[in-house]
């Protein structure tokens, strides 16, 4: 069950002389979740539309199911896909007559759609609901039963474009559990687009950064969150401490602070990265093991449950904490101690 | 200042006392332009769908020729029917002309780029993910635009009922090629053109107001639907 259910060599799609997806190559395992992040207009939405074929390619091909798309497969090919959309899509009909659309395009008995629907909303618990307008739902609902037209019709591939995108956090919750048991209990193969990065790190088993309409990075969920390639990258996945340093003697070094030894990274000019929940702060003892530097405090505030702190220490850093953890506030100008694991530190070459 | 009362006077009696040529004349009026708008709708609403549904070259072209004919002139409709249907045109055979046939053909001919062109508004006001879901769920190109037109069913619908207020008060093509025929091709349009010319300012202003009351409904069914239809939007 591991044969590759999407190959794409090529693939490329431009409006007039916009080029919005570069050639693209990579393909996606039967089973897998694969996860495409990065920030709107990075051509997320039509790499998705052309791999459910509803959007011709501009160049390259597609290998689904080991048959290459063409205007005379794609049809067939359709039947065994699904996707979902960001914005909700229900018509004007009943919630069980949503549900039954892409069944009674494909001419499935009546019996056959009463059934299917019957058990989506059930293990849905929206049995109540079958008779119900499609304009009555709430946001949530709404995408659950769109997501539900989807799942009857029993795709083995998911196109997800942004599905939560409009969901509040409950509702989010409640769909990813869906989707995640879709995957696991069908085997369906997943691709979904998402800008909101944890997301992709919860769902997926490789993630793909797509900026600028290109693949910039393409690997695990830790490769990408934790050894981003480029700074926009880094940004992206929410580095929030990024310098530019130098690699010398083998350490790295930035703004006169030693960050880690580098014994194996040529000397030059890199990008050093430090997640702000790496840093530890205290306002006096130091933890063994670490690399520790004195700084001053800039700022401090809350955030929700955390206590964003900026410390100027030769570089100014930003520091994550739980804010009841410690008790502790922080004023501008109290001298304290910042420290982290050498292991947390991560390195890019600078462009 | 006495005609225009006195015409009025007598106008609302001919009303009130259903003067039988009147009421033939209002009836074959409303069954020359229901019988055209239906078929203008059954020819337009799927060419309208086609047109939006499908991505080709030149359709920007296409839509603007398209709503270049909503301004059709009536006379060229009745020239360019006429020479359809006279007896050395191409339906010559059929004997066509002067017939409430050929004003329901010179009407549907009229109408018909009025609903092709508000079709394609009505789809273009859906949600372009609306054409993505119908076409990720697989619909084959008919039931994707069966579901997207009953999606947008007040807006397509207001268009049919535009398009009936265009044939009811036209005059010019069904007079070309219906003649104006009493008892038997004579419309409320043609009839106040002609009346008035013989100054029967009474018989022309009962079927002005009839037209005018006509013109009134059809005014106030268009509002009704769009407003319905504001209200599915606002949703």
């Amino acid at each position: 069950m591991t044969e590759e259910i999407i190959s794409v060599r090529g693939l490329a799609k431009s409006y007039g002389k916009k080029e919005v997806v570069h050639p693209l190559n990579f393909s996606v395992k039967r089973g897998e979740i694969l996860s495409v992040i990065g920030p709107s207009g990075a051509g997320k939405s039509t790499l998705l539309r052309m791999l459910d074929t509803i959007e011709p390619a501009s160049e390259g091909e597609i290998i689904l199911f080991g048959e290459k798309v063409t205007k005379h497969s794609a049809h067939s090919l359709r039947n065994r896909m699904g996707m979902l959309f960001q914005k909700t899509v229900l018509f004007e009909r009943t919630v069980e007559e949503n549900i039954a659309l892409g069944l009674s395009y494909r001419f499935v008995s009546r019996e056959e759609t009463k059934k299917r629907v019957t058990e989506a909303l059930e293990s849905m618990g929206m049995s109540e609901y079958a008779q119900r307008s499609s304009r009555t739902l709430s946001g949530g609902e709404g995408q659950r039963v769109s997501f539900a037209r989807v799942l009857v019709t029993k795709p083995e591939i998911l196109f997800l474009d942004e599905p939560t995108a409009n969901l509040d956090p409950v509702a989010t919750k409640v769909l990813e559990e869906m989707i995640l048991h879709e995957n696991r209990v069908n085997k369906t193969t997943i691709i979904i687009n998402t800008h909101d990065q944890a997301q992709g790190q919860r769902l997926a088993d490789r993630v793909a950064v797509m900026m600028n309409g290109e693949f910039v990075q393409f690997g695990s969920a830790d490769e990408v969150f934790y050894h981003p390639v480029n700074e926009s990258v880094a940004k992206f996945v929410g580095i929030q401490n990024i310098f530019t340093g130098v690699v010398r003697n083998g350490n790295a070094v930035s703004g006169g602070v030693v960050f880690c030894p580098a014994p194996h990274f040529p000397d030059g000019i890199v990008q050093i990265m430090l997640r702000a929940e790496d840093i530890s702060l205290s306002k006096t003892e130091v933890p063994e093991g670490r690399i520790s530097v004195q700084g001053r405090v800039v700022s401090a505030e809350r955030s929700g449950a955390f206590l964003n702190v900026m410390v100027d220490a030769g570089c100014i850093f930003l520091v994550i904490c739980p804010f009841r953890q410690t008790g502790d506030t922080y004023v501008p100008g109290e001298i304290v101690q910042i420290a982290w694991r050498i292991a947390a530190v991560h390195f890019a070459k600078a462009v | 200042m006495g005609e225009i009362t006195d015409g009025f006077l007598e106008a609302i009696m001919l009303i009130v006392t259903m003067n039988p040529e009147i009421m033939e004349i209002a009836g074959r009026s409303l069954y020359v332009s229901i019988i055209a708008t239906f078929v203008a709708a059954l020819i337009a609403i799927p060419i309208g769908a086609l047109i939006y549904y499908y991505d080709f070259h030149g359709k920007r072209a296409v839509i603007n020729i398209v709503q270049t004919l909503y301004a059709l002139p009536t006379v060229i409709v009745g020239l360019l029917v006429y020479l359809l249907v006279s007896n050395s045109g191409p339906l010559g055979s059929l004997k066509l002309l002067y017939t409430t046939n050929a004003m329901i053909i010179a009407q549907v001919v009229l109408v018909s780029p009025l609903i092709v062109g508000l079709t394609i508004a009505a789809l273009s006001g859906l949600d372009k993910e609306m054409k993505y879901t119908t076409m990720a769920l697989n619909a084959r190109a008919y039931r994707a635009m069966m579901t997207l037109v009953r999606e947008a069913k007040y807006a397509v619908l207001s268009a049919v009922v535009l398009a009936f207020g265009r044939a009811i008060a036209e005059v010019g093509a069904v007079m070309m090629v219906g003649g104006n025929i009493r008892h038997f091709t004579r419309t409320l349009t043609t009839a106040i053109t002609l009346n008035t010319s013989m100054g029967e300012f009474a018989t022309s202003i009962a079927l002005g107001i009839i037209l005018l009351t006509i013109a009134l409904i059809v005014n106030f069914g268009v509002n009704i639907l769009q407003h319905h239809h504001g209200r599915m939007k606002d949703d």
